[in-house]
C-alpha cells in the first residue's frame, strides 16, 4: 500500500513542486508564533487568536494540501491547451481554496475557543473515527478518483475548472476537515498529529476507490475482493412458457 | 525439450491430435471443484470472477464451495489490462495453463510434447483465418460425447459462422508501434500498454496499449459478441468473450491469447523495438521486476506455485517457458518514419544520411493538447462528434509539414498527432466501433479506407463505469495515432479548424449499444 503511495507520488512531473510546497508550509507552521495560536492559548486576547489561528489554518492547508492534489494539478496541466495551462491552476486553486477559507473561519470564530481536551477531546476522537468509518466519507473519497470532462476553449473552461476546484475543496473539507479541526485544538503535540493526519490524508487518497460501507477506513482494509465494487444489477427472470 | 505452438489450422485438418487433447484436457479441468487450482473454474475466476454473473450463467451455484478469501485474493482477479504488465502477466497466465492442461493430458495417455495451438485471425493469404475454427463451433466430438470447446454464450455477429472483420485484427500495433511502454499522458500508449502499478482494469483511469486494443480487445468483443435480438447494453445478454470476468472459461480465449503472445514474441524481434529491460533505469525495472504492491501467482500442476515477474517470461525458450511458435517470422516492413516522409514526399531521408529523429516522448518533450470537443457526450449507432483545433497550436505543425515538403531532407520528423478518447463509460462490453476522421456524413467506410484511424472496443468498460469501482466510474480511454490522416489533409489543402470524427458500429450489436464519452482530445508530440 505505501508503496502504491509513493509510486504515486514520485518525484517526477508536479509532484516534486508539490512537495517542496509542503515543505514551505510545514516551514511556516513551524514558527514559534503559529505554534502558539495554535495550541489553543485561552490566555491571548481572543481577537489575536483569531488571525493568528486563521493564519496557522492556511499555513496548515499549505502544509497538508499540495500532496492530496498531486493528480488534480497533473491532470489540469495535461488536458489544458498549454497557454491556458496556468490560468486554469490559477482558477483551481483560488476555488479549492474558498470551501477551507470557509471551515477556517468557521474554526477561528466558532471552535477554536473550544478546550479541546479531558472528555470533550474524547468525544472529539470517538466522533473522527466514526467519521472516518463512515459509507459518507467513503463516497466523497470516492469522488476524488472522478476526473471531470472539462472544456478545452473560451470562457467555458475557466468556469468548469473553477466548478473543479470548488467540487475538490468542498470534498477536502468533508474528508479531512474534522480531523483538522481536532488537530488545530490540541493543546500538545499538535504538529505532530497533523503530520500524522497529513500522511493518513495522502495515503487514503491514492488508494483506489471502493464500495462504500461502514467499515474501517482503506487504511487499514486497502483491498477486496474486485467484484464486491462491481455491483451488477440482477438479470430479469428467465420467462417460461 | 523446446515446445512448439502451432496455428490451430497447420495442424493437420479437422479435429487432428492437439485441438482433439485440448478437447479432452479441457473436459478433465471442467470436471475438477472451483477450490482446486487446476479447474476450469479456478483458471477462469484469475481472469476475473463475479458470483452475480457466474450464478446467472450457471457456472456456480448458491450451495458452491469457493475458495477463502485469502486463496481468491492471492489469485483471482488477477488479469493485468490497461498496463504494460498485459503481456507478462498473459504470458505466465498462459504458461501455468497450457502446464497444467499437458498434466491432465498426459495423464490420459496423451504426448508428453503437447502445446497450446493458437489461432492466426490476421493472416493475410487465408481468406478462413478470421473464421472461428470448426472445432469450437461443434456441439459435439467425432465420438459423439460432449464437446468441451462448444459453449453456448459465444454470439459474434449473431451470423454463423462468426467471422472478424478484417478491420478488427489489423496488425498495426507491430509497424506502428515500436517503443513498448506508453509515454507522457499515455501518447503514445506503446506497444505494451502505459506505465501502472498492480492493474486488474479499473484501479486507474489509463489506456490500452497498442496491441491489447487491436487486435486483442476486438477479438474479445468480436467473438463474444451479444445474443441477437437483445439489449448489447445488459451484461445477461453478452457472450463469455465479451466480459473480462467471464472471458477465461471460453476455451478460444487461450488461442487467442496465444495468438497475442507470438504477436508480442514478433514485435521484439523486428528492427528498432526493445522490451524495457534497461537496468539503469527505475521505470524499466519497475517493469522487470514489478508490480511492487501485489505479486503475479499462478498455480501449476501437483499444487505448486509459480510466482514471476516479467524478467521471468522475457525469453520463451528460456526456463522455465521453453516453447517456441512455428512461425515467428518478421513483417516486411519499412520504418514509420521512413514511410511517413514518403507519404509527404521527402525522398531524401536527410542530407547527411544520418536517420531522422522520431517524434517520441524522449526526443521531443511532453504532448501538447490541440484540440477538443465539448465534454460529456453520448454515442448511439453511427455518431458523429466534432472536434474544434487550436490554431495556435495547430499552426507550428502546418509550418513544419509545409517545410519539409519543400525541404530536400530534414533531420527531425514533424509533430505526430493523436486522437484520445477519454473516459468511455458503458454496459455493453461487446461493442467494438470503427473510428473514421472525416467520413462523408452517409459515406461507406470501406470506399475510404485512407481516413480509418482505428478501433474502438468497449471490453472491460463495464467495470471501469462502476461508480463505486476504484475509479468510481472514471471509464477508460483509447489513443488512436492519426498522423498520417492530418498529414494527408494538409496536403490535400485542408485548414486543419476542425476534425470529424464518426464512431462506426462494426455489427449489428454494437447499432444498439450506448457508450458515454468524456471527451475528445487531440494531441501534438514533436516539435
Amino acid at each position: 500500500m505505501i508503496r502504491r503511495v509513493a509510486w504515486q507520488l514520485a518525484w517526477r512531473g508536479p509532484g516534486r513542486w508539490l512537495l517542496l510546497t509542503s515543505f514551505m508550509g510545514w516551514t511556516w507552521l513551524a514558527l514559534p508564533a503559529l505554534q502558539a495560536s495554535s495550541a489553543m492559548s485561552h490566555h491571548q486576547h481572543y481577537g489575536h487568536a483569531q488571525h493568528l489561528g486563521l493564519t496557522a489554518w492556511m499555513a496548515m492547508l499549505l502544509a497538508m494540501g499540495p500532496l492530496v492534489i498531486r493528480s488534480e494539478i497533473a491532470f489540469l496541466w495535461r488536458t489544458n491547451l498549454p497557454r491556458q495551462r496556468w490560468p486554469a491552476i490559477i482558477a483551481f486553486l483560488v476555488s479549492y481554496i474558498l470551501p477551507w477559507l470557509a471551515l477556517g473561519l468557521a474554526w477561528a470564530w466558532l471552535l477554536s475557543g473550544i478546550p479541546w481536551a479531558g472528555p470533550a477531546l474524547l468525544l472529539g476522537l470517538l466522533s473522527l473515527a466514526l467519521w472516518h468509518c463512515s459509507p459518507l466519507r467513503q463516497r466523497c473519497l470516492n469522488r476524488c478518483h472522478s476526473l471531470p470532462r472539462l472544456r478545452a476553449f473560451g470562457r467555458g473552461m475557466l468556469s468548469d475548472v473553477a466548478r473543479f476546484g470548488l467540487r475538490t475543496g468542498a470534498l477536502c473539507c468533508a474528508i479531512c476537515g474534522p480531523g483538522m479541526v481536532l488537530v488545530m485544538g490540541l493543546p500538545d503535540h499538535h504538529l505532530v498529529a497533523m503530520f500524522a493526519l497529513t500522511m493518513i490524508a495522502t495515503v487514503e487518497r491514492y488508494l483506489p476507490a471502493r464500495r462504500p460501507a461502514w467499515r474501517p477506513p482503506s487504511l487499514f482494509f486497502p483491498r477486496e475482493p474486485h467484484w464486491r465494487s462491481l455491483v451488477v444489477p440482477p438479470a430479469p427472470p428467465v420467462e417460461t412458457a | 525439450m523446446t515446445l512448439v505452438r502451432s496455428e490451430i489450422r497447420k495442424l493437420g485438418g479437422k479435429w487432428n491430435d492437439t485441438i482433439l487433447w485440448y478437447a479432452k484436457g479441457v473436459g478433465a479441468l471442467q470436471k475438477k471443484p472451483i477450490t482446486d487450482a487446476e479447474s476450469w473454474w479456478f483458471l477462469g475466476a484469475m481472469h476475473g470472477f463475479h458470483p452475480v454473473v457466474w450464478k446467472e450463467f450457471e457456472f456456480i451455484t448458491d450451495a458452491t464451495v469457493l475458495p477463502d478469501e485469502v486463496v481468491h485474493k492471492r489469485f483471482w482477479d488477477q488479469c493485468q489490462h490497461q498496463s504494460w504488465y498485459f503481456l507478462p502477466w498473459h504470458r505466465g497466465y498462459l504458461y501455468a495453463f497450457e502446464e497444467i492442461v499437458r498434466n491432465a493430458v498426459v495423464a490420459q495417455g496423451g504426448p508428453a510434447d503437447w502445446a497450446l495451438p493458437y489461432w492466426n485471425y490476421s493472416a493475410e493469404t487465408d481468406p478462413a483465418a478470421r473464421e472461428l475454427p470448426d472445432e469450437f463451433a461443434e456441439a459435439k466430438l467425432p465420438d459423439g460425447s460432449d464437446n468441451p470447446l462448444f459453449v453456448t454464450r459465444r454470439y459474434g455477429d449473431g451470423n454463423v459462422p462468426i467471422t472478424i472483420d478484417p478491420r478488427s485484427v489489423a496488425l498495426s500495433a507491430l509497424e506502428g508501434e515500436n517503443v513498448f511502454t506508453g509515454g507522457d499522458t499515455d501518447i503514445p500508449p506503446g506497444f505494451g500498454g502505459p506505465v501502472t502499478t498492480f492493474h486488474h482494469g479499473p484501479e486507474s483511469e489509463t489506456t490500452n496499449g497498442g496491441l491489447e486494443s487491436l487486435p486483442h480487445n476486438n477479438v474479445h468483443g468480436a467473438i463474444g459478441g451479444a445474443k441477437p435480438g437483445t439489449n448489447p447494453n445488459d451484461w445477461w445478454n453478452l457472450g463469455l468473450m465479451s466480459m473480462p470476468i467471464t472471458a477465461g472459461l471460453d476455451p478460444i480465449f487461450w488461442l487467442h491469447h496465444a495468438n497475442i503472445d507470438r504477436l508480442w514474441t514478433i514485435w521484439g524481434k523486428m528492427p528498432g523495438r526493445a522490451n524495457p529491460t534497461d537496468r539503469t533505469k527505475p521505470t524499466d525495472l519497475d517493469w522487470l521486476d514489478g508490480p511492487a504492491d501485489r505479486e503475479f501467482v499462478m498455480p501449476l500442476s501437483g499444487g505448486r506455485e509459480w510466482v514471476f515477474t516479467a524478467k521471468d517470461v522475457l525469453d520463451t525458450r528460456a526456463q522455465p517457458l521453453d516453447y517456441e511458435y512455428d512461425d515467428e517470422a518478421t513483417p516486411a516492413s519499412t520504418s514509420r518514419v521512413t514511410r511517413r516522409l514518403a507519404s509527404l514526399g521527402v525522398q531524401t531521408v536527410s542530407p547527411t544520411d544520418i536517420p531522422v529523429k522520431e517524434a517520441s516522448v524522449t526526443e521531443a518533450g511532453r504532448p501538447e493538447l490541440i484540440g477538443a470537443s465539448d465534454p460529456g457526450v453520448t454515442v448511439v449507432g453511427r455518431t458523429r462528434l466534432e472536434v474544434k483545433l487550436d490554431q495556435q497550436g495547430v499552426e507550428p505543425l502546418r509550418k513544419r509539414l509545409s517545410q519539409v515538403a519543400a525541404a530536400g531532407g530534414i533531420d527531425r520528423e514533424p509533430p505526430r498527432v493523436f486522437l484520445k478518447i477519454e473516459g468511455v463509460r458503458g454496459t455493453a462490453d461487446a461493442a467494438v466501433y470503427y473510428v473514421y476522421i472525416d467520413l462523408p456524413a452517409h459515406g461507406d467506410p470501406k470506399d475510404y479506407p485512407d481516413r480509418f484511424a482505428g478501433t474502438l472496443s468497449l471490453f472491460g468498460a463495464s467495470a471501469a463505469s462502476a461508480p463505486d469501482g476504484p475509479t468510481a466510474g472514471s471509464g477508460v480511454n483509447q489513443v488512436l495515432e492519426i498522423t498520417g490522416i492530418v498529414d494527408a489533409l494538409h496536403l490535400s489543402g485542408d485548414e486543419l479548424a476542425k476534425l470529424d470524427v464518426q464512431f462506426v458500429p462494426s455489427n449489428a450489436p454494437t447499432e444498439k449499444a450506448e457508450m458515454q464519452i468524456g471527451r475528445l482530445s487531440v494531441f501534438k508530440l514533436g516539435v
